[in-house]
């Protein structure tokens, strides 16, 4: 911007938002420049220059938000909403510059209405915080992902999250009723009241996925679920993995566990033996069957003839608790993948036809084409059509060179994503896409692209929001 | 220590910060993250600022400052499950800010108090006296309690008084050092204040020294030892001591109609890991004790003394915080048993609600 354009940009920001909620300060410009993504990481511990906005707004309203929104079409300013930070796709880098949009201010409880059993809250609020306040009253969102404390409300349906409890209680899309929305040129809309309708197109499940390239979520109901009578916990180890995503499939048809996990024999030597212990060779299953005591009992009968039939080996209850308490230990620094290695989620989901062959396709594509490079995976999600696979390369010894590194990353991403596209997989369970696989987003698609584009050249002609990432 | 681009932390805190600069997990029970909603307000945040500090970034007034919003509670501490302390690096940015004369004003105007007079306040500490020179129970005051909260101290003495235990007090007595650790670190400074208050307590050969203030409790019992300094007598809280003897005394306790929640003070149960002594007290005392969701080494920090200081609107936010927890139970009345936790949330009571300090709900029972 020439001469003091910049601080008359400042200036109308302030206006909107209040001065002590913009800020252009070194501070606060460095703590937006790294988000969960291995690639900022890198160039965080490298100590190259980091991604920063030029102005940072923290709105306290929809209202707030839509004056900043604004003044950025009318100036053309790209703005990137930030909630936690804590997604690992880059869907929040403020790679634009421009004004980095940080929603945590939003953050208040709406209501609780214990008659439809919903809650509707704000959505820069820490999705804990959430969680604690239906705890408060006996209820549950069911929303437990390991980001639980530290992703805020938007930031879960900004790239469609899904928690540990899903198979039970379903993924983000399917837990939330309702939206408010801030669209790029400042109009505030509702989505409808339910989600359930004949009223056209889900308008809701436009905006959940989007990444804050179609707008800013500003607030949010979800339903609620009463706490569980009981939860039991069992593990099972397996021969091959493929047994267990049999099983997985057979038991999906009778009942929904709310965790069910698969972890393929790599994973079961490495990090379940380091985090829950378990020594064997296998195929580790670790699932909680939960609800109502009598209806327990009798998934539980059904539960070990679907085993038996796999020949499964009976681990015990302890491994499965010990797993649920351990839940998030994995996360933490010591315990989860840090630089200097290099390492990555695949995250692919497909149908149960298609799980195996796009679990070798990837193994095959990552393992046999870069040394050193090591493939793992577990099944999280399941569906009564199919499941996802948490694949994930690791690397210990990448390059020093950061420019090399991240060709290097990228190159293997394009391998793995792509062995899973050509076997029928998707891109992303629940990950998002960000600006991590935003180049890969028409591969995915193909033509059918030309209507997500319609609709961002519709809501965003500017172009403003979140450039560079979800393909838009 | 390490010597790197001029900025100068120790390994320990290096090795903190490069652990939490790409950690998420514990931002959630930040304080003052929850209330101003800023990123850098994150223990992630201030841990990446200060790994990036190692790799080049020039320290600034902006970053300087970035580390003084913090109330130094622990709940991050508390949280991690491998065990680091991000509040290590930030004492460390913090005395770095000295050296670098990046503190900002505000904050060096209590400094400059603490150089002046000893406390925060800036005032002359009044004295107290005890009820025997020669009484083997020494209480140790403290500053907040003395400078701004006298009605504390006549509770507590008074409650000791019913309760037949002779004490005494130290004339002039000094500080502890503990808001000045939490300005500046681990400096000499802190070490000449910690140093002067033990050989004080040396003097008198009490063999019990009983610190109204869980602020200073911390530090005599924690930070001494970390620094070798040592103290020849048994610190102990006031919660835990008078629960103690209510427990073995046979006076007469009458019931208190109350309905109460009880914030627990950080330093008491993070650091010290102290919960049960005022619930016990609460008890004896036969109120109706209503907990919030998040109470014992959960609780959220209300904000210290030292923080309300140099910081009193992040402050006031902090504390409207806890209020706003406390709200969510029945109760009208909120009960501290910290001197700085009755002078934070007394700020800042919504209309209808009143907080009672602990040791005055115990005197009115036993009058």
């Amino acid at each position: 911007m020439q001469s003091f354009m910049f601080n008359m940009v400042l200036s109308e920001l302030e206006d909107a938002c209040g001065r002590d909620n913009v800020s252009i300060s070194t501070a606060d410009k460095l703590s937006y420049g790294v988000d969960y993504f291995w690639i900022g990481r890198k160039w965080a511990d490298a100590g190259r220059p980091l991604p920063t906005a030029d102005f940072i707004v923290r709105p306290g309203s929809p209202e707030a938000v839509s004056k900043v929104l604004k003044i950025a079409n009318y100036y053309k300013i790209p703005v990137q909403t930030w909630g936690g930070g804590s997604g690992s796709q880059g869907a929040a880098l403020p790679m634009a510059g421009g004004i980095l949009l940080d929603t945590k201010r939003m953050n208040k409880l709406i209501a609780v209405d214990e008659m439809s059993r919903t809650i509707t809250a704000e959505t820069g609020m820490i999705f804990q915080t959430l969680e604690w306040y239906a705890g408060e009253r006996g209820y549950s969102i069911q929303h437990i992902p390991s980001c639980l404390t530290c992703g805020t409300v938007g930031g879960a349906l900004a790239h469609r999250g899904i928690g540990i409890m899903s198979t039970k209680y379903g993924k983000i899309d399917d837990q939330c009723l309702s939206l408010e929305v801030v669209l790029p040129n400042g109009d505030i809309i509702n989505t409808l009241p339910v989600p359930k309708h004949a009223a056209g197109p889900d308008l809701m499940q436009m905006f959940i996925g989007s990444e804050g390239t179609l707008g800013v979520i500003t607030k949010a109901t979800f339903k609620l679920f009463e706490l569980p009578e009981t939860r039991k916990f069992y593990s099972f180890l397996f021969k091959t993995f493929g047994d267990g995503i049999l099983a997985g499939r057979d038991i999906l048809q009778k009942m929904k566990p709310s965790i069910l996990r698969l972890y393929d024999e790599a994973e079961t030597v490495s990090i379940i033996k380091k985090i829950v212990g378990v020594e064997k060779h296998g195929s580790f299953m670790n699932l909680a069957l939960e609800g109502n005591a009598e209806i327990v009992a009798i998934e539980e009968k059904m539960l070990r003839e679907i085993i038996a039939r796999y020949d499964a080996f009976d681990t015990g209850e302890e491994y499965g608790e010990k797993w649920y308490k351990n839940r998030v230990t994995f996360f933490y620094p010591g315990h989860i993948m840090d630089i200097p290695q290099m390492f990555g989620t695949m995250d692919t989901v497909a149908t149960y036809d298609r799980v195996e062959p796009i679990y070798y396709a990837m193994k095959h594509a990552i393992e046999d084409n870069f040394e050193g490079v090591r493939f793992i995976a577990h099944c999280s999600h399941w569906y009564e059509w199919g499941t996802m696979i948490y694949d994930r390369f690791i690397m210990d010894h990448p390059p020093e060179d950061p420019d090399e590194a991240v060709r290097l990353h990228n190159e293997i991403w394009n391998a793995g994503v792509r062995a899973a596209l050509e076997n029928g997989g998707v891109i992303n369970d629940h990950h998002g896409v960000g600006l991590k696989l935003s180049r890969l987003m028409k591969e995915q698609y193909g033509p059918a692209m030309q209507v997500f584009e319609a609709l961002k050249k519709g809501l965003d002609p500017n172009g403003i929001m979140n450039p560079y990432k979800l393909g838009l | 220590m390490s010597y790197e681009n001029s900025v100068m932390f120790t390994d320990r805190a290096y090795t903190i910060a490069e652990a939490c600069r790409f950690c998420w997990m514990c931002r959630h029970c930040c304080p003052v993250g929850l209330r101003t909603g800023r990123e850098i307000n994150t223990p992630r945040a201030k841990g990446l600022i200060v790994s990036l500090l190692k790799r080049g970034t020039a320290y600034d007034r902006d970053i300087a400052r970035a580390m003084y919003e913090c109330t130094l509670c622990g709940a991050c501490s508390n949280d991690c499950v491998t065990g680091y302390e991000p509040p290590v690096y930030i004492r460390e940015a913090r005395t770095q800010a000295l050296v670098d004369e990046l503190v900002p004003p505000e904050v060096m105007a209590v400094i400059e108090h603490v150089a002046e007079t000893g406390n925060i306040y800036g005032e002359e500490k009044p004295c107290y006296v005890g009820t025997s020179s020669e009484a083997d129970v020494l209480v140790y005051i403290g500053d907040t309690a003395a400078c701004r909260t006298p009605d504390l101290i006549r509770s507590f003495f008074s409650v000791l008084s019913k309760l037949d235990v002779p004490f005494r007090t130290l004339s002039d007595e000094p500080t502890s050092g503990a808001d000045l650790y939490d300005l500046i670190g681990d400096v000499d400074e802190v070490r000449t204040a910690c140093k002067k208050l033990a050989e004080r307590i040396r003097k008198t050969g009490v063999r019990t020294v009983v610190c109204l203030n869980p602020n200073d409790a911390a530090m005599l019992a924690r930070r001494y030892e970390d620094f070798s300094i040592p103290l020849p007598a048994k610190v102990r809280t006031a919660t835990s001591f008078v629960a103690d003897l209510l427990k073995e005394s046979s006076v007469s306790v009458t019931p208190q109609p109350l309905r109460v929640t009880y914030h627990d003070n950080v330093r008491l149960s993070r650091e010290l890991g102290e919960t049960d002594p005022a619930r016990d007290i609460l008890a004896v005392l036969g109120v109706e004790l209503h907990e919030m969701f998040l109470h014992g080494k959960l609780a959220h920090d209300c904000g210290s003394a030292v923080f309300h200081a140099y910081a009193p609107d992040l402050c006031a936010l902090t504390a409207a915080g806890r209020w706003e927890e406390a709200a969510r139970t029945p109760a009208r009345t909120l009960v501290t048993a910290s001197p700085e936790d009755y002078l934070v949330l007394s700020a800042q009571t919504p209309e209808g609600y009143e907080v009672k300090d602990l040791f005055a709900i115990v005197d009115e029972a036993l009058a």
